[in-house]
């Protein structure tokens, strides 16, 4: 594998993952990514990582949130949600 | 236009998220529940103004993030700003092998990336400068297009794309801080013991 397609498989890493690149372009780093498996490795890392953030950072609310948020709401507009 | 009457119908589907987005913002809960008060003000009363059939989601995000702005940013004085400069490509990919094995396993990575509790993804991500914090939650975090967190954050798509993939680099760079005080860095990577 040329150090030149792992170089730049690694510049569109993110464009890549977030889905944010030409079907060409992501052809051919699909095509790179089945030959060159620290390059794959790297790949599935990230998007493994990112999936934990994503898990991490997700937070509900409390329901009295949510009931202080529509009565917030009630009083400040005496027409809302009639 | 959309119609006033259909405000809480159309939007309050997205409260919780807004709430996460503004606990992430803010760093505390009633910050969090204040900023989204009131942004649900803001966009009721502009709700005549917002485009039917366009992107409600990423208009109600954008009406979150200048509230935020507006009330936070002059009275926030970040105290220790982290200087992350440009962190390297892979960053944390590149650390997870052990030192005398080269390459970590993948479950060997697994488990480490297990082991950055709740806590430590938050306070990395709070941590973050908030140029990058805001790209970071947007996309990862809310799943927004680069498209669409240029426009809730009013600057050019290519800002969001330096912005978002340092910002990235920077938080690995923070996870990393993070799992190495707990010693989970090394060779002890396994967490039978």
């Amino acid at each position: 594998m040329s150090k030149h397609n792992c170089e730049d498989a690694v510049a569109h890493l993110y464009f890549y993952l977030d889905d944010e690149i030409g079907w060409l372009k992501k052809t051919r780093i699909k095509r790179h990514l089945k030959k060159c498996p620290p390059c794959e490795g790297a790949f599935g890392f990230e998007d493994r990582l990112k999936t934990i953030v994503r898990e991490r950072l997700r937070a509900e609310p409390q329901p009295e949130v949510m009931d202080r948020l529509r009565g917030y709401l009630k009083e400040n507009e005496s027409e809302f949600g009639n | 236009m959309a119609d006033q009457a259909n405000f809480e119908k159309d939007a309050m589907e997205f409260a919780p998220q807004l709430y996460s987005a503004a606990l992430r913002m803010t760093r505390n809960a009633a910050d969090a529940e204040d900023v989204v008060q009131e942004t649900f003000l803001k966009a009721y009363r502009a709700y005549h103004t917002f485009q039917a059939g366009t992107n409600l989601k990423a208009w109600l995000y954008r009406i979150l993030t200048n509230t935020y702005i507006n009330r936070y940013r002059k009275q926030v004085r970040r105290p220790n700003e982290v200087d992350f400069g440009e962190v390297e490509d892979l960053y944390l990919y590149k650390r997870m092998g052990s030192a005398e094995s080269g390459r970590a396993s993948r479950s060997a990575e697994d488990e480490v990336l297990e082991q950055f509790v709740d806590a430590d993804v938050k306070a990395a991500v709070e941590e973050l400068p908030e140029h990058f914090r805001m790209p970071v939650l947007l996309a990862d975090v809310e799943g927004f297009s680069y498209k669409e967190i240029a426009e809730i954050l009013d600057v050019p798509i290519g800002t969001v794309m330096s912005r978002l993939h340092r910002g990235r680099k920077a938080l690995q760079k923070a996870l990393w801080g993070f799992a190495e005080e707990q010693g989970l860095t090394g060779e002890q990577v396994t967490k039978d013991e």
